[in-house]
């Protein structure tokens, strides 16, 4: 404390900041938390899936050729009397793999790409940028197949081909973002007290644009899910074991649908929800940390 | 008769987080031809109060009391009116010149667009008018400026584009807000002058919002100062500073360094933040932040009284809000 | 300048020495925008000097350039009587913590995910405490700047605009630095917060023997802080001195438009500014001043004025001076 003829200035001034605002868990809303509780019980069950007392999946004959749903068989019998229950939650082990597989080579390969590109601009960027604008302008669905029919329909390649088309959008955005934060003093403040690049990246950037590529990463991740069903009606899938797509594709014929609609209704309905609920969380998570960065 | 009397105006905005009391019991009126200062900083109401007069609030806004144009209420004017309300008898010029000229278009449309909208001129009408105007706001060679697009024009140019356009209809009353905050000191006064020249020649009355008491001591008639929402003192300009009735008004005055201030000078800030607008007002908004402050600025929220003899019905009577006051009104022991 | 030379330079110890500065930034078209055009000053330690001038004078491009952000494009930098450009990246990394800033936008230079306390002791984190930086300190300091420490853990939208200047003040002073530069560091303040800043800053430039350079558009904040004024104008000086030569008796014709362009400045000048600022991209031939100098003659528009003496520490760059040079030797 130095001047003691003004302490009124060194004194803190009778001044108080804003309360915390309320938690983040309660800005998120209800919606939010009973998206992410369906979505949690979709993955319990998934990965519960052996070890629950459920029909084997393909097992024939369980119930009637295309008997409805009843006790003991919730989502009814496809055409070969398979329990459409089990066959949903055996499908969504591999659907959601592949979603979070897919999802996460584009988080973490577009991410990176994005925020070091639009961190140091120059010659890289621009390499970046066209790489991005390429993957963009090619074919989305070709690429795929491309990919699939060379390397191998396995779970892998599937979800490797679909998180190559992620990561332009992932890494745009990124950038996006990186370039904005970029701007701003506090990257200069941290510069000028000596901080690194990797430091600036990790400890001023990364917190600041992750919120936004998380958004985007649980949309991403519907997306996947919904693309591994496409590729599964155009005939690539993985080619061993069960997915939603591949369920969805074997009942989407028009006798099936006309004769008995639960058998493709019920994976549908799961496929629809486990997407929205994704979608939504993705949507509040933006919407929050958004409207706090406005408020600033 | 004034040309607009604003009476008892209140705005509230209705937030999540519950209501924020923006502007709370602001009277002030301008004359025909009379230029009015409302001085203020952020969050004193000062912009709130003019937007809610230029209708350009948010359907959140609740507005209570009462304004009177040449004897017609704008808060309810008729949809047919308000159309030519806008733009032809009040006119308002913005802080930032960027944001009030659309940069894809070129400075002649924009001009040329309002006066056939509002007075369906011709097109050549309008672009002799629109030169007319350019050379009114002292813009050198406006023929050719026609044909230019905003970004190629400098910030204090831009400026005087957008007066240009707000004079198009000749407007009765402009309203400017913060007009030369964003531009350089040099600019600042040529701006200033412009508009003070512009407010002779034209007849025109204006309201001029700042921050900065200095731009409005020479070139007001009236002044208001806000704060919290709320007015703190009022009168003819000359009073104001010759004798400061409010701790606020005077506290604004010897808070910023003067170029008449020996270097190294100690400066008398005003402690603390301006005041939080969520808070339902029951106190004087200034005591917190107040050197004079008694236990009753803290309990009940003074009223707008007048100084000595000036009759509150007078043309500028010196008004304040306090309960300590300041200058003469010290000393008449009226602060019962 | 609206010339160019080092006249001004003054003998003796100088802890920051500017000689022939020039900042380039790639302009539109592949032209060359030069921010800064020649410009030399020095600034002795425990000095404020105020750099003013209109937007787009150089004067934020000049004082960054000497923390060589960007770095510039020719002359030379000495701070402590060390060639910054002679230095490696590891070194200039080390002696940034001798050169701090704090900017004009405070929102802007808080990082807004992070608290209170971890902005303001990153740089204790990122060069260690050496035993000096305890956290004890560290609370000293943030209650210095008038944060009450219980708050510590608060981010920065929940403060003021003048309380976020504040942590940006604090964060700049925990590496104990020997100069901060000061980025026009109340204008984008209300006014009643303006004087709590200013003399905030007062205190804190004796309490940690700060050289300051203080850089605003508002010429009466200038007058205030500095010891010592850098008129600018498109990239260089016009005057240089004493403050007090220079705004009692400014003999420039810039710099007494400037001054009389403040309001309330009582000044009635009939030499107001006329014109429009030129654009940098292609500067006037010879003092860069005479296309809206009143005073400007044939020779203006030809040679690049040198400095002439007007005080025992009061410089200008003109041909017409409003103001009898000195000869002092």
């Amino acid at each position: 404390m130095a001047d003691t003829e003004s302490p009124r200035t060194v004194a803190p001034p009778d001044e108080v900041p804003l309360e915390n605002p309320p938690s983040i868990a309660r800005q998120l809303g209800l919606g939010f938390w009973v998206s992410v509780a369906f979505l949690a019980v979709v993955i319990l069950l998934a990965v519960l899936a052996p070890v629950l007392p459920l029909n084997e999946p393909t097992k024939i004959a369980v119930g009637d050729k295309f008997e409805g749903p009843r006790p003991g068989l919730w989502f009814g019998a496809d055409g070969n009397g398979r329990d459409v229950f089990s066959l949903t939650i055996w499908g969504s082990r591999i659907s959601l793999l592949v979603g979070l597989i897919a999802i996460t080579i584009g988080f973490v390969v577009g991410g990176s790409l994005g925020i070091v590109s639009g961190y140091f601009r120059g010659m890289f960027d621009k390499v970046v940028s066209f790489i991005f604008v390429t993957l963009l302008s090619f074919p989305a669905l070709i690429l795929a197949i491309l990919i699939t029919t060379l390397l191998g329909n396995t779970v892998f390649w599937i979800s490797a081909s679909l998180g190559l088309l992620a990561v332009a959008p992932v890494g745009r955005l990124a950038r996006a973002q990186t370039l904005v934060f970029a701007e701003r003093d506090f990257i200069a403040a941290a510069r000028i007290l000596g901080a690194s690049d990797g430091r600036i990246i990790v400890k001023e950037l990364l917190p600041n644009v992750v919120i936004p590529m998380s958004a985007l990463a649980l949309l991403g991740m519907g997306i996947a899910i919904v693309a591994e069903g496409t590729l599964a009606f155009l005939g690539i899938s993985v080619d061993d074991g069960l997915s939603w797509g591949k369920q969805i594709a074997a009942a989407g014929t028009t006798r099936v649908l006309r004769e008995a609609p639960h058998v493709a209704l019920f994976p549908i309905s799961v496929l629809f929800l486990t997407v929205l609920c994704l979608n939504y969380a993705g949507d509040r998570i933006r919407e929050v940390f958004d409207a706090k960065e406005l408020s600033l | 008769m004034a040309l607009l009397d604003v009476t008892n105006l209140a705005v509230t905005f209705k937030t999540p987080k519950g209501p924020v009391y923006a502007v709370s019991d602001v009277s002030f009126a301008v004359g025909k031809g009379e230029a009015l200062g409302i001085v203020g900083e952020s969050g004193s109401g000062k912009s709130v109060t003019v937007k809610s007069l230029m209708g350009l609030l948010p359907r959140t806004a609740k507005v209570e009391g009462t304004a009177v144009y040449d004897g017609e209420d704008v808060f309810n004017l008729p949809k047919s009116r308000r159309k030519h309300f806008y733009g032809v008898d009040v006119a308002m010029v913005f802080q930032n010149p960027m944001t009030s000229l659309n940069p894809v278009k070129r400075i002649g449309e924009q001009l040329m667009e309002g006066m056939r909208f509002h007075r369906g001129l011709s097109r050549a009408d309008a672009k002799a008018r629109a030169i007319e105007l350019l050379d009114l706001v002292r813009i050198p060679d406006p023929s050719s400026r026609l044909r230019q697009y905003p970004h190629e024009l400098s910030g204090g140019m831009r400026q005087r584009v957008v007066i240009a356009m707000a004079l198009a209809n000749d407007p009765a009353l402009l309203i400017a807000d913060e007009p030369t905050t964003a531009l350089d000191v040099t600019v600042q006064r040529d701006i200033l002058d412009l508009l003070d020249s512009l407010r002779a020649d034209l007849d025109m009355a204006l309201i001029l919002i700042t921050h900065d008491l200095g731009v409005v001591r020479d070139r007001t008639d009236n002044i208001v100062v806000m704060y919290g929402g709320r007015v703190m003192e009022s009168a003819a300009t000359e009073d104001v500073f010759a004798d400061t009735e409010h701790p606020y008004t005077e506290a604004l005055q010897s808070a910023i360094p003067d170029m008449s201030m020996p270097r190294g000078t100690r400066l008398d800030p005003i402690p603390g933040s301006p005041p939080d607008l969520a808070i339902a007002p029951r106190s004087c908004p200034f005591a917190p932040r107040c050197n004079y402050a008694s236990d009753e600025c803290h309990t009940s929220i003074p009223a707008l009284r007048a100084v000595g003899d000036t009759a509150v019905d007078a043309a500028s009577p010196h008004l304040f809000a306090c309960f300590n006051p300041r200058g003469v009104a010290a000393n008449e022991g009226a602060s019962a | 300048m609206v010339g160019i030379g080092q006249e001004s330079l003054r003998e003796g110890e100088s802890l920051i020495r500017v000689e022939n500065l020039v900042v380039e930034f790639p302009g539109p078209r592949g032209s060359k925008l030069q921010a800064v055009s020649d410009v030399s000053f020095d600034v002795m330690a425990g000095e404020t000097l105020g750099i003013v001038g209109e937007s787009g004078c150089g004067k934020s491009t000049t004082a960054k350039a000497v923390i060589r952000m960007p770095p510039p494009t020719s002359g030379t930098v000495r701070y402590d009587d060390e060639d910054l450009a002679a230095l490696t990246k590891e070194e200039l990394r080390s002696r940034r913590t001798d050169l701090q800033m704090i900017f004009q936008d405070p929102i802007s230079a808080l990082n807004p995910r992070r608290s209170v306390w971890d902005i303001i002791s990153e740089g204790v984190e990122i060069w260690g405490t050496h035993g000096v930086w305890t956290d004890a300190r560290l609370t000293e300091l943030i209650s210095s700047v008038g944060i009450d420490p219980q708050y510590r853990d608060r981010k920065p939208f929940q403060f003021s605009g003048g309380q976020c200047q504040r942590i940006s003040i604090a964060r700049a002073l925990a590496l104990d630095p020997k100069v901060l530069i000061c980025d026009e560091p109340v204008s984008a303040l209300d006014v009643s917060v303006q004087a709590q800043i200013l003399n905030l800053l007062d205190d804190l430039k004796t309490e940690h023997d700060l050289t300051m350079l203080f850089i605003s558009h508002d010429l009466a904040v200038v007058r205030n802080v500095s010891d010592r004024v850098l008129v600018m104008y498109l990239g260089r000086v016009a005057e240089v001195g004493d403050a007090d030569a220079i705004f009692d008796n400014p003999v420039h014709p810039y710099t007494q438009a400037l001054l009389s362009a403040v309001p309330g400045s009582g000044i009635d000048n009939d030499g107001s500014l006329s014109g429009e600022l030129p654009s940098p991209l292609d500067p006037p031939t010879g003092c860069r001043f005479h296309t809206r100098c009143s005073h400007a003659t044939d020779v203006c528009k030809t040679t690049v004025p040198e400095f002439r003496q007007f005080g025992k520490d009061h410089w200008a760059a003109c041909h017409n001076p409003q103001g009898t040079p000195v000869d002092i030797t």
